[in-house]
């Protein structure tokens, strides 16, 4: 979690921060993480930016696709107001593993702020509520 | 108390486990909460006197126990995401890595 100061409002980032290593190089452990059934059950997953996103209940899209190296997406359960952003970065180790870092962070107290509509807001309506939520997080 | 005791609190992953058992459980003696995790008694009271100090639990005398209660905190919602939300990716982390668990190292 981190604090900022937007005006006089201070706004609250929420984040959650993992890391584990597998026994595998980048490019196998790439296709073990977007073969998404790990991340909560039935997965269906359009990798490429914008695409959809369905991990057993939960409905996103896709925000950066980089093969081996990096996967992040919005999602969200169907009773949640907001979506969260998860990254999921890919690291080769010295041992010719993979560090798998994982943060999901709810950064929408900070978007509230700066006056940019939520996510929990028009969500599936198309591209237009997710290109500024990308710009804006990035 | 400030934000950054409460997170300093909550970083050790044992007193995340004690705070979130106190969360979904309801109140509990240091004793009730030793039997419960793999953690001693000594080590389940200076977790929960943290916990204390950052304000994210109170404690009540009860005969020759102290029973320990979830604060309703303005960060309550913050924490309680936080909490779930960790539980969440250790859960699927640990799914993810089993599906390794047979294989060795290239």
């Amino acid at each position: 979690m981190e604090l900022g100061k937007a005006g006089k409002e201070t706004f609250v980032v929420h984040e959650v921060e993992r890391e584990i290593e597998l026994p595998a190089p980048p490019g196998e452990a790439w296709e073990s993480v977007t073969d998404a059934e790990w991340l909560g059950g039935e997965a269906e997953i359009d990798l490429v930016p914008g695409g959809d996103l369905r991990i057993g209940e939960r409905e996103g899209w896709v925000e950066e696709v980089e093969p081996g190296e990096r996967l992040s997406f919005w999602w969200r359960l169907p009773e949640d107001q907001v979506a969260t952003r998860v990254e999921i970065t890919l690291t080769e180790t010295e041992e010719g593993g993979t560090l798998i870092h994982v943060v999901e962070t709810s950064p929408l107290a900070m978007l509230d702020v700066v006056g940019i509509p939520l996510p929990g807001r028009g969500f599936g309506g198309g591209t237009s509520a997710r290109g500024p939520l990308a710009l804006a997080y990035a | 108390m400030s934000t950054d005791q409460v997170f300093s609190a909550l970083s050790d992953p044992t007193r995340r486990q004690l705070f979130t058992r106190l969360a979904d459980g309801g109140p509990a003696t240091a004793t009730q909460l030793a039997a419960e995790l793999p953690v001693t008694r000594q080590a389940v009271v200076k977790h929960l006197e943290a916990l204390r100090a950052a304000e994210l639990v109170t404690s009540a005398r009860e005969g020759r126990e102290v029973r320990y209660t979830v604060t309703p905190a303005p960060l309550a919602d913050a924490v309680g995401w936080i909490a779930d939300v960790g539980a969440e990716w250790d859960t699927r982390l640990a799914t993810l890595r089993s599906q390794f668990s047979t294989r060795q190292p290239k």
